[in-house]
């Protein structure tokens, strides 16, 4: 090999070490935004139409003053049909609740039926439409209390052969719904009721992170998926990972719609393991994302002892 | 029914052509390596009156058949051998055996020679199948490395291959999945070949003979994959004394031993054992305890001068023990192990000295468990099992014509257990396999090579399928020093791998709610020897998919139980809704300079590629680029002997040392990977009765792309030869630049003290950063 090809040599060993060094950043610039209509709204069998949440989204990037009134779309038209029949109904904007509700009293939410919600609303300039429909879930559904049980109990208690304990609540079931999610409320909860380690097995966290991360530890989720949707019953284990706090617990167990249980499973997972995103599912036809569902509900009681 | 025949028609003209009276001498027999036995694949014997000759196969045999009767000068070369010649004398029809053995030409002091009738590098360029690399053992180990050696990772330095990360020694050929490579050791089909999580492979480099890699265009002998063939052949072992190598790195030590069987055999054994567990794992709480082992065991029998036996076995496992709290009593964490298990028995045989033959029995199996001990019921056990009967003939005909046919017979069998509250997964099957394929070697006038070939398969599932996959390689030798090739393949696939984070992907097959995979390949390619013993290599390709499978990212609104258990519990026993179904297509244009002889040797690499998929779930139907897909990649691996390069510069011939200082260099640079970036925040609730959150919505899927990632590694092994043992010290550096190459991004909620504020910022998680690694080397 000559002089001049190990200087050329060297020289691509500069090059290739000046090239792997440094760092690469991402930046939020704002440009990736499209302005979307965020619709949030239930019906529920048996209720009004009300708390029907319009709000838009929001560009990345920079400082974002999140003036919440900012957020909410009042002068959006929103109007709620029942198909086949055409009667439109128009959603009034409810200032004090900040969510839009139907005033009259000729609609009133039934058990398996179509609605549909159209919603037209003006952001940054941009006149978009959303669509969306939900089927109300059968008459059933309902949490059996002499069934549940939700006696008070130590946190991981352990039965006398030193099997774990559960909190466990039983509910009938409605015919067409295959997916029943459950939300727990710590009704006492902050950080002095913490369950703090050594008790807690999961995780070694002190009074700033409780207190920094309040509501994620407050209010967590399950879901009892594809259940069978014949008449019957089914049970539902509380697991202790979900309970973080000594006190009361409210337990909402919803028989959803397709359009809850859908939004419900996706729309906060969409970043993967790698940092990568993949799009919800969201039954949103248009200019819109979010949730239209339908559900019955039904709530329980419980609490964990020091 | 007729357009089968006429395939069959141009696979085996060439027989009807050269149906003639020709003489029936021929001279056949092994090539080993004089000072350990081993058969040496892919050396050239030729005899000199007509230049007449092959290379030897797989197994180290070579036939020249349909000789006259004379006297004949047989030459074998290969390269780090001393040449060899022997007369040869046949009679009429006499079929000479030979037992060919080179010896080493790494005796200290002595030159290192390259003679000028070697055989060009062109000519074994020419001969060698389109888009088709091979790797030795010892270039595999010179690339240098993170932590430990690894043939994934080195593999991942050729262009046309990428990985997706520092952390995943997984191969993404020409724009395909890891699950569209075949890997096979000796023969016996290997699924999941990852130790810790990805981030290293099964194959011990150190037991390693030889890799070829088909990165494309393979002939009709291989299929059941759309993209590319890892073979490895592992070593026989020394057939001529005890050998033994033995290592000490950061994360593993390792030996591998190698000793003969008689006159009449040999065995190779390796062992290696990762131990931070036992050191710095004690020391430490928050490094999980972890290790993982895995050995090979290789034994060769040489029945008589035309039948050998190989038997050989792998075994490996991945343990972790895993507690979320190490400060609480209540040790609540989980449990998961996995591995492989598989092994070989293979009967070689010369039936005539045109006709040699393979047949192996194989089986290979692969099982994970997992089981979370919180009390409550969340565990996952997975198995899949191979049981293979295959067979391969290759028959010489002539200089001109040889004919490969052979079979394959596979039997597996999966099963998948999956519990968790409120549901459970089994699922689970017997598959079968059946193929026979046939190909023909034709070489119809000097400068053209011609390998045509179809292969048949039958796969039986709960709905079966049959496809006829044509082959087909043209080759031309367009000047001394220039080779043209092309080549066109149909490529089926019936087993597809389900990928996900953390835990080792679970096998899935062709059925009733998967239909078999399909990807077209067509190459172009360029050969020329430069001069200065670097030879180019220029490819072009284009590969088209159809039912291309990715996983379901969504799959829990979309998988449907199958039943229910008595108590209502839902089981899920297929993979319905699991999958997206699609198509694509990726095309590129590869570059290879490479120098295999001298006191520097290596390759540098460039390739410019696009991969687009289009799937109608995904991106609102519009195409979009996986997150594989990298438009440029430059490669430069190097290995510097650095006292022959001083002597080379003075002017002086290279010498065997007794010591020598080995620099070892690795640059990659690819261009940033496609992501999808968030398109916009917005705050909405997860039930009626939660409070709202921030949440975000992505943009485009994979518009954006990362910033470039470039990394440089050197190595420094110092290499001390003594009467019977050899001793290697070494230093490596993995990104020695320290660049902070992006993993993935995080979009976060920068604290600011104002509830009515949200400024978002990113957060990048960077690979490996800077990582030197101490070891030492030691043969004996």
């Amino acid at each position: 090999m000559k002089i001049n090809q190990l200087k050329l040599f060297g020289a691509a060993i500069l090059l290739a070490f000046g090239v792997s060094c440094g760092e690469g950043e991402v930046e939020l610039d704002g440009s990736t935004y499209h302005p979307k209509i965020v619709i949030q709204g239930y019906v529920f069998p048996g209720r009004k139409v009300e708390n029907i949440v319009i709000m838009r989204n929001i560009p990345l990037g920079g400082r974002i003053r999140l003036v919440r009134d900012s957020l909410f779309l009042p002068n959006a038209e929103v109007l709620m049909t029942a198909p086949p029949d055409t009667t439109r109904y128009e959603l009034t904007y409810n200032p004090a609740m900040k969510s839009f509700e139907y005033n009259g009293s000729d609609l009133i939410i039934e058990h398996n039926r179509a609605y549909r919600l159209s919603v037209k609303a003006v952001i940054d300039g941009d006149s978009l439409e959303a669509e969306a429909e939900t089927v109300t879930p059968q008459e059933g559904f309902g949490i059996v209390d002499s069934l549940t049980l939700t006696s008070p109990m130590h946190y991981r208690e352990t039965d006398p052969s030193g099997a774990l304990k559960f909190f466990t609540i039983r509910f009938t079931r409605s015919p067409n719904v295959d997916s029943y999610i459950l939300s727990f409320t710590a009704l006492d909860g902050d950080s002095s009721t913490f369950v703090y380690s050594p008790v807690n097995p999961f995780a070694d966290v002190d009074t700033s992170d409780v207190v920094k991360y309040l509501r994620m530890f407050k209010y967590t989720n399950d879901l009892a998926l594809n259940m069978p949707m014949s008449p019957g019953i089914s049970e539902h284990q509380v697991l202790w990972f979900n309970l973080w706090f000594y006190g009361h617990y409210q337990a909402v167990v919803y028989a959803c719609d397709r359009n809850f249980k859908d939004f419900y499973l996706t729309h906060g997972s969409v970043q993967e393991m790698d940092g990568n995103f993949h799009e919800p599912v969201m039954y949103i036809r248009g200019d819109g994302i979010g949730v239209f569902g339908s559900a019955i509900a039904d709530t329980a009681f419980f609490t964990i002892l020091k | 029914m007729r357009k089968i025949i006429t395939i069959l028609l141009v696979v085996f003209l060439p027989a009807l052509s050269h149906a003639q009276t020709n003489p029936t001498a021929a001279v056949h027999g092994f090539v080993y390596d004089l000072s350990n036995g081993e058969a040496l694949i892919g050396a050239n014997v030729f005899l000199r009156e007509n230049f007449r000759g092959s290379t030897t196969n797989l197994n180290g045999y070579f036939t020249i058949p349909r000789l006259t009767a004379g006297t004949y000068t047989l030459t074998c070369q290969y390269i780090g051998y001393k040449t060899y010649t022997q007369t040869v004398t046949v009679k009429a029809g006499e079929k000479k055996s030979v037992a060919i053995r080179l010896s080493p030409s790494t005796i200290e002091g002595e030159e290192i020679v390259i003679t000028a009738d070697s055989i060009p590098k062109i000519q074994q360029w020419f001969e060698k199948p389109v888009s088709k690399i091979e790797l030795s053992g010892r270039e595999i180990n010179q690339i240098p490395f993170v932590a430990e050696s690894d043939l994934l990772r080195s593999l991942q330095t050729l262009p046309g291959i990428v990985p997706l990360s520092d952390f995943s020694s997984e191969l993404y050929v020409r724009g395909g999945t890891p699950d569209q490579n075949l890997y096979m050791i000796d023969g016996t089909d290997v699924y999941n070949p990852e130790h810790m999580f990805g981030l290293f492979s099964t194959f011990n480099t150190d037991a390693i003979k030889k890799v070829d890699i088909s990165k494309g265009g393979f002939g009709a002998e291989y299929g059941g994959r759309m993209s590319s063939i890892l073979n490895v052949t592992n070593l026989d072992g020394n057939r001529e004394r005890f050998e033994g190598s033995a290592s000490l790195g950061l994360l593993a030590a390792r030996t591998t031993l190698q000793m003969p069987v008689g006159s009449f055999g040999s065995v190779s054994g390796s062992i290696r054992r990762t131990y931070f567990d036992q050191t710095i794992g004690k020391a430490i709480d928050e490094i999980p305890d972890y290790y993982f082992y895995d050995g090979n065991i290789k034994g060769f029998f040489e029945i008589n001068e035309n039948n050998n036996l190989t038997v050989s076995g792998y075994g490996g496992r991945d343990v972790l023990n895993f507690v979320f709290n190490e400060k609480s009593d209540d040790k609540a964490g989980f449990d998961y192990n996995w591995g492989n298990r598989t092994g070989s028995i293979r009967w070689t045989t010369v039936l005539n000295p045109q006709l040699f033959a393979n047949f192996w029995v194989t089986g290979s199996y692969f099982g994970s468990d997992f089981e979370f001990n919180e009390g409550s019921e969340l565990e996952e056990h997975n198995t899949l099992t191979d049981l293979t009967f295959k067979g391969n003939l290759e028959y010489y005909h002539s200089k001109h014509i040889t004919y490969r046919f052979g079979f394959e017979q596979k039997n597996l069998y999966g099963r998948y257990k999956q519990s968790f509250p409120g549901a459970r997964v089994d699922a689970g099957g017997r598959r079968g396999l059946y193929a026979l394929y046939g190909q023909t070697n034709w070489s119809p006038s000097e400068p053209w090579e011609v390998e045509s070939g179809l292969r048949y398969t039958y796969f039986d599932s709960d709905k079966n399928f049959q496809n006829l996959d044509p082959r087909l390689t043209l080759k031309y030798r367009l000047y001394e020093t220039v080779n043209l090739k092309a080549a066109f393949g149909l490529y089926h696939q019936y087993l597809h791998r389900i990928p996900r984070p953390f835990f080792i992907g679970i096998w899935s097959s062709s059925d009733r709610y998967q239909k078999v995979s399909r990807a077209y390949h067509y190459i172009f390619g360029y050969q020329q020897d430069v001069g200065h013993a670097v030879q180019l290599e220029v490819e072009m390709y284009y590969k088209k998919y159809n039912r291309l499978y990715s996983l379901n990212q969504n799959m829990i609104v979309t998988i449907r139980p199958t039943g229910y258990d008595p108590d209502g519990t839902p089981v899920y026993s297929s993979s319905e809704g699991m999958y997206n179904e699609g198509s694509g297509n990726s095309m590129g244009i590869e570059i290879l300079f490479k120098k295999e002889t001298g006191a520097v040797t290596g390759w540098l690499g460039y390739a410019l590629a696009k991969t687009a998929y289009r799937f109608p779930e995904i991106n609102r139907n519009m195409p979009y680029r996986p997150r594989h897909d990298r438009t440029a990649t430059v490669n430069l691996v190097c290995n510097t002997d650095i006292r022959n390069l001083l002597r080379a510069l003075k002017g002086k011939p290279l010498k065997n040392h007794r010591s020598q200082w080995l620099l070892g260099t690795n640059f990659t640079y690819t261009s940033g990977q496609p992501i999808t970036m968030p398109g916009s925040l917005y705050h909405i609730a997860p039930t009626p009765d939660g409070p709202p959150a921030t949440v975000l919505y992505p943009d485009e899927i994979n518009a954006a792309r990362l910033p470039y990632y470039a990394r440089l590694d050197l190595s420094l092994t110092w290499e001390r030869r003594f009467t019977h043992w050899t001793f290697a010290p070494y230093v490596q550096v993995f990104n020695v630049g320290n660049r902070k190459n992006v993993w993935f991004v995080q979009y976060m909620e920068k604290d600011i003290n104002d509830p009515d504020v949200v400024v978002m910022h990113t957060k990048t998680t960077g690979m490996f950063p800077i990582l030197p690694t101490l070891g030492i080397n030691a043969k004996f």
